[in-house]
């Protein structure tokens, strides 16, 4: 799993590339939540996610909830068709903002 | 049957047995009469005997008084007229003989010398001789010189021997014969003459025929045979009678020679000479003589006997008339209706119910007969109706049979019922208890690759059961067409059954639908025994259903499906009760530890022989059984899962690896699985999902299955994970298998999907996931082992997507 956070102003853009499963997300997890200071947009850029599960769909929650609390919003782009198919699965794709 | 055992037999005996109580109280009471008799019989001779003694003795003191009156003559003629003796004596010698007739002579004989010295003898003696007395002077010359004569010495001599009373006592001679010429037996009684001084004079005599005397008394003969003796004053015998001969043996003879001679025995006494008994008799008289009378006993009593004898006759007569009669009565009242009532009942118990009982009397025996006609009447009916009943009978268990017929065509019987299908085999019967039985089992494919089998159990048994069986049968083959959730095909056969169920019966049945191609099977319960499977090699293990009502109890039953995945070459074995519940001659309940261990006996068998094994476990039941009665109807199932249909094994994908518990194992894990998906044709949204789901699992097993395990070592906390890709259409199938604690993660809750985000808890996603991800997944726990089972199918142009 590679990913890389940018910052410009109150808008937080991760990009992720690779899977984001049980053993990858914790990490992902730790430096997007310490990056996220007081952002008021967080953008995922999905298009390098290959593989996403029930750990990584928790992170999404995690950090929908954050944002929605901080009166921000998270936004997915680029979301490829398996992963989307997982989205929609588990209802996910309902509350997400999916570009 | 023996004579003496017939009451004929019997009856008489009683009878026999009366008569001779009834005898012996005739001769209790006779026997007192017997012996008053005899005693009256002794006593009637004795008096006879007494009579003539008497009768010698008045003629025995007869001559006595007329010997004294000669003497007292003698001695007065002496005193007054001595010289006139010739004249005067002679005178009275006569007269005294015309008087006396007893004597038959007598006479005077003076002492020598006393009319003086010139005149020595001087004697006058008169006899009888044809009605005269005659004056005899033979005597008195001096040739016979009677001074001399004996006769008169001996007579001189004892009267002197006896002088203390001289001039009046009697002397009598012994017996002697007559030397007058008569040659008569003759005593003489000798009376002395005495003077006034008592001085001797002479003697007078009187003679006595003893002859006489033996005629009277042997006139007395009180019976032929009996023995009468006279004895003189000497005891000397002088007449014996009743048999002459022996008389003149006798005669002279001592009495005290003779037997019947005892002058201490008492007047009457019984004694035994030659072998007879006699009443002897012994009477004395007054000058010595005496009289003995033995009368033999056999003629003393002859006629006492002889009535007797009679008596007793008569008594033995009467009891052969009385045994006689009884006995002819008998066979004429008892055993000639008795032999025609046996006949008869014989020809009756032959068969013949016709037969007649010829007894016509109006006693018990005819009442007998009565009751026996009656009875073999009764029986004609009774077997008329019975004939009439068994033809009835007979009828309905003819149509029992074509029920029963129908119901067997009606259980699927071609074996192997789906010869074009390689994927599975199936063997069942079903052995009805009653001619139609509750039990059936139905098995068919739903569509082309989902076979169900069906196992269920009537309430009841016999026709109603059967008539319950056949709604329930085609209510769940009707149901299962486009179903192939099992739990869904009982809950709506259940809603059809609750609504019509007046009778209250129901029916315990297992479903089964097994996905040919995955192995995939599912099955639901309703209240059903549970089932077996069996992986090549191993044991049978049980399958425990989840508790759930029969059908037809309760409207609205829910019907949970379960799910078991089947390796090829498994086999599923399913029962019904009546093979548990089946007892052997003691009472014994074949069990479900028989069930197990016939199973165990013949799975070296499976897989393969399925026929082979069925029938095996069949005779189990029958050895256990031994030909007891059965109860219930004995059904019994048996599925092997050959695998799916391919047509190239060849390529299959198989892979093992065994990986550390840890989420730090699960990339690899999941390369290898990737590695699988990217070999059969799965969509990217297939592969995603599936890989997805055993993330899932293999992260759910690293944390959960050996947590609260006091750290493991790293070799102890495995998870094996087998990956197997078969054929076509292309099959994944997945297992982890691990050794921790039993968990089954199916049962955690899952998540509500329809939640906004805020109210969304982050667990439970991953199960969820996984359940989606997949076309199955099940759970066993199995040897200590957790194994999770993950199918995935590749998807066909044709399939119906219902995820």
């Amino acid at each position: 799993m590679e990913f890389s956070i940018e910052r410009q102003d109150q808008e937080l853009r991760v990009t992720l590339q690779g899977r984001l499963d049980t053993v990858t997300t914790p990490e992902v997890n730790e430096k997007v939540t310490e990056a996220l200071g007081g952002s008021v947009v967080c953008i995922l850029e999905a298009e390098g996610l290959e593989y996403i599960s029930s750990a990584g769909l928790r992170l999404l929650l995690l950090l929908h909830k954050r944002m929605a609390a901080a009166g921000g919003r998270l936004l997915l782009r680029n979301v490829r068709p398996g992963v989307r198919d997982i989205l929609e699965m588990t209802g996910f794709a309902s509350f997400l903002a999916i570009e | 049957m023996p004579l003496f055992s017939s009451i004929r037999f019997k009856m008489l005996g009683v009878v026999v047995a009366l008569t001779a109580l009834l005898s012996l109280a005739f001769f209790q009471v006779g026997k007192d009469t017997y012996a008053n008799y005899k005693a009256l019989q002794i006593s009637h001779y004795q008096s006879l005997a007494a009579e003539e003694t008497a009768r010698v003795e008045a003629v025995i003191q007869g001559l006595e008084a007329n010997v004294r009156e000669l003497a007292l003559v003698g001695e007065l003629l002496f005193q007054v007229a001595p010289e006139r003796i010739l004249q005067s004596a002679r005178y009275a010698v006569l007269h005294n003989f015309r008087i006396n007739t007893e004597a038959v002579g007598g006479g005077i004989w003076y002492r020598p010398y006393l009319f003086g010295p010139a005149r020595e003898l001087a004697c006058f003696y008169a006899y009888w001789k044809d009605g005269e007395t005659v004056f005899d002077e033979s005597f008195a010359g001096p040739e016979y010189h009677y001074p001399t004569q004996p006769w008169y010495l001996d007579g001189k001599q004892h009267l002197e021997t006896l002088g203390t009373h001289p001039g009046r006592e009697i002397v009598w001679s012994r017996p002697y014969v007559d030397a007058t010429g008569t040659r008569a037996l003759m005593t003489t009684v000798s009376g002395g003459i005495y003077d006034r001084g008592g001085a001797f004079l002479g003697l007078a005599t009187v003679d006595w025929r003893l002859d006489d005397i033996a005629r009277r008394i042997a006139a007395m003969r009180p019976t032929a045979n009996s023995i009468i003796l006279f004895a003189d004053a000497e005891h000397d015998l002088i007449l014996a009678l009743s048999d002459p001969a022996e008389t003149r043996d006798v005669v002279g003879l001592p009495l005290e020679t003779l037997p019947w001679f005892d002058k201490e025995a008492p007047p009457e006494r019984s004694l035994q000479l030659k072998g007879e008994a006699y009443c002897s008799f012994f009477m004395e008289m007054s000058n010595g003589m005496s009289l003995t009378v033995n009368v033999p006993e056999a003629e003393l009593f002859h006629e006492i006997n002889q009535a007797l004898g009679m008596t007793l006759l008569s008594l033995a007569g009467f009891m052969a008339l009385a045994a006689g009669l009884t006995w002819g009565l008998l066979n004429r009242f008892v055993g000639r209706p008795v032999a025609a009532l046996s006949r008869a009942a014989a020809e009756v118990g032959a068969g013949n119910l016709e037969a007649s009982f010829p007894v016509r009397s109006r006693d018990e025996l005819g009442e007998l007969a009565r009751s026996f006609s009656g009875m073999t009447r009764s029986l004609q009916c009774h077997i008329e109706h019975l004939g009439a009943v068994t033809a009835e009978k007979e009828r309905i268990e003819a149509e029992l049979h074509i029920a029963r017929d129908i119901q067997a065509s009606m259980l699927p019987s071609t074996f192997p019922p789906f010869p074009e299908r390689p994927e599975c085999d199936l063997r069942a019967f079903m052995l009805p208890a009653k001619e139609v039985g509750g039990d059936f089992y139905d098995f068919f494919f739903i569509d082309e690759h989902h076979l169900a089998v069906v196992i269920a159990d009537v309430s009841d048994k016999g026709v109603p059961a059967a008539l319950f069986m056949v709604i329930a049968k085609t209510l769940i083959r009707n149901n299962a067409l486009g179903r192939v959730d099992p739990g869904d095909v009982l809950a709506a056969t259940n809603a059809q059954l609750c609504e019509n169920n007046a009778t209250a019966m129901f029916v315990t049945a297992c479903m089964g639908v097994l996905d040919v191609r995955s192995g995939l099977f599912r099955y639901a319960n309703a209240g059903h025994t549970p089932f077996f499977v069996q992986r090549p090699g191993e044991a049978f293990r049980r399958i425990t259903l989840k508790p759930a009502l029969p059908l037809a109890v309760m409207e609205e039953t829910l019907f949970s499906t379960e799910t078991l995945c089947l390796a090829p070459g498994e086999t599923v074995f399913f029962y019904t009760d009546g093979v548990t519940e089946a007892v052997n001659p003691e009472g014994t309940f074949f069990d479900e530890a028989g069930l197990e261990k016939a199973l165990a006996g013949h799975e070296r068998r499976l897989p393969g022989d399925l026929r082979g094994f069925i029938e095996g476990v069949k005779e189990s039941l029958d050895a256990f059984v031994r030909g007891a009665r059965q109860n219930d109807d004995i059904t019994m199932l048996a599925l092997t899962y050959t695998g799916p249909e391919t047509a190239d094994r060849g390529g299959d994908f198989v892979r093992a690896a065994r990986f550390p518990a840890r989420i730090e194992a699960l990339p690899e894990c999941m390369a290898l699985v990737e590695e699988a998906l990217a070999a059969g044709p799965f969509s990217e949204r297939q592969r995603m999902r599936f890989a997805v789901a055993v993330e899932e699992m293999f992260v759910n097993i690293a944390s959960y299955a050996y947590a609260g395990c006091p750290t493991p070592e790293p070799t102890q906390a495995l998870v094996d994970v087998c990956l197997e890709l078969k054929g076509k259409p292309a099959l994944l199938l997945v297992r982890l298998i691990d050794a921790g604690r039993p968990f089954n993660p199916l049962e955690r809750e899952l998540p509500d999907i329809s939640l906004p985000a805020e109210e969304r808890e982050p667990g439970g996603l991953g199960i969820f996931m996984a359940g989606r991800g997949t076309d199955a997944v099940a759970y066993e726990c199995r040897d200590g082992k957790n194994i999770v089972t993950m199918t995935l199918r590749a998807e066909q142009p044709s399939d119906v997507e219902t995820l």
